[in-house]
């Protein structure tokens, strides 16, 4: 594996949705002297608890495929969407655990000329950070930022942790140390491991009770002050950035909290304009941030 | 999971041995039966919070007897958001949220399925994205100095072939009648 060299899954919600948080990941990333290579062709991961939900077989068959695309390079995955992380990862582990199943996915990927080896590892970017060193973030961040964030880490980042063992599953810090590293206070709150509410095909069934999980959180940033929350997942992002026009118009409530994707929070730091991160993309205005930052 | 299923006192509806098999086979290596319904997983789920119905180790009790309907035939099923939580916390290594998805897995092949779930499956078959670029964001991600298609699917026309292809041949679009709402 050649180091410091990755294979960038986009997914669906980054690129097709949140494009600032791609362009901040290739640019936070080239900063930092790694190379992300695009995965041509790749499709949807599948999303781990719709298309889980749906078929597993499918789920593990498109997985397969993406992480064959990387096989090919002979690079390591790297996602920015912890739903991405999730399907990824487990079907890697899946198949590499079980050669039954892992031959009866080739039968059908044979159909299309493709192979899964099982050759290449899955890793979620705060965890190549995190290795990167938290004290190298902090020598290189040249723009100290002195924000107030919430950090939301989501559930697919770190649980199952019996699987992924990245963190304390009920007491991380991995992310907690991120923004630390970025001159940022990591303000704690009741419900900071709650989910989002957006997972499971949750949002695309119900949309109005997945916005209950939102709200609580958003409620409980509101009484802290916090300057933004700090997401690591692009579903996630989407949840809480559009989803607060959502509760405007389904429960009369407004926030006006900016979502940060800690892409977007690191390009910040590093020096680049808040246009090249696509801060001006967002649902939710980000200048009440910018303009605490002099931005 | 062993065993025929028995009577459940609440609903008067026998098990069905058939469910229990069905189940066996699409939840992998989890072993609901080990369940004692200590109630941990329920104690800290979110979905529970909101929706006070879904109960994660109610379902797994129903799934431990075999009831049919009450898992399948539930819209309350669809509740979970798959946060984990309840695999993470369960003293007997459960995972409720695995005999939840399986329990849908079931109910799809059957033609369960919830309203927008359909719509977005057929986004997969045809796009090769649950959630496909639009002309707007095309434009955002231009400004961006990103080309307008990302290089996925959407850029590689033969990629999709071979997504297509293999939905077919998983029976995905039959399933969930992509083609038709394509």
């Amino acid at each position: 594996m050649v180091e410091g060299e990755y294979a960038f899954y986009l997914g669906c919600i980054t690129p097709n949705r949140y494009p600032g948080i791609e362009a901040a990941t290739r640019k936070v990333f080239s900063r930092l002297g790694v190379e992300l290579r695009d995965l041509e062709g790749a499709s949807c991961c599948p999303a781990p608890g719709v298309v889980g939900s749906f078929d597993a077989l499918t789920w593990l068959v498109l997985g397969a495929r993406n992480l064959s695309l990387a096989e090919e390079k002979g690079l390591d995955v790297l996602t920015v969407c912890s739903g991405c992380f999730e399907t990824l990862f487990e079907v890697n582990r899946l198949l590499k655990e079980d050669p039954e199943l892992r031959e009866r996915v080739n039968g059908i990927l044979a159909g299309v000329g493709r192979r899964y080896r099982g050759a290449v590892e899955v890793h979620h970017f705060t965890k190549v950070l995190h290795d990167y060193g938290v004290e190298e973030l902090r020598r290189r961040a040249v723009r100290p930022l002195g924000l107030r964030v919430a950090v939301h880490y989501g559930c697919h980042l770190l649980r199952p942790s019996e699987k992924k063992g990245l963190d304390d599953p009920l007491a991380p810090r991995m992310v907690d140390e991120l923004v630390e590293a970025l001159g940022c206070e990591s303000v704690d709150y009741p419900s900071r491991l709650m989910c989002c509410g957006a997972g499971g095909g949750v949002r695309s069934a119900f949309l109005k009770y997945s916005l209950e999980f939102t709200r609580k959180k958003l409620r409980e940033l509101r009484e802290r002050g916090v300057d933004c929350l700090v997401d690591v997942c692009s579903f996630c992002h989407l949840q809480f950035d559009r989803g607060q026009k959502e509760i405007e118009e389904l429960f009369g409530e407004t926030f006006g909290m900016p979502v940060v994707h800690y892409s977007q929070l690191l390009g910040l730091a590093l020096g680049l304009a808040p246009p090249e991160l696509g801060f001006d993309l967002h649902a939710v205005s980000c200048d009440p941030l910018l303009r605490k930052l002099g931005l | 999971m062993k065993g025929k299923g028995l009577k459940d006192l609440f609903s008067m509806q026998e098990g069905d041995a058939r469910f229990l098999e069905e189940l066996r086979r699409e939840v992998g290596d989890q072993e609901p039966d080990v369940c004692f319904q200590c109630m941990r997983c329920t104690s800290g789920c979110d979905a529970f919070r909101f929706q006070p119905s879904y109960k994660p180790h109610q379902l797994v009790g129903f799934a431990r007897l075999g009831l049919r309907e009450r898992m399948v035939g539930s819209e309350v099923i669809w509740s979970c958001t798959t946060c984990n939580y309840c695999r993470e916390v369960c003293p007997q290594r459960v995972a409720p949220v695995e005999v939840v998805k399986a329990a849908r897995r079931v109910a799809v092949r059957e033609g369960r399925t919830v309203e927008g779930h359909r719509r977005i499956a057929g986004y997969l078959v045809q796009t090769g994205h649950l959630v496909p670029v639009s002309d707007a964001v095309r434009r955002q991600r231009e400004r961006l100095g990103l080309p307008g298609d990302p290089p996925t699917t959407h850029a590689f026309p033969r990629a999709l072939e071979e997504v297509r292809e293999l939905v077919g041949r998983t029976g995905f679009r039959k399933l969930l009648g992509g083609e038709r709402d394509g």
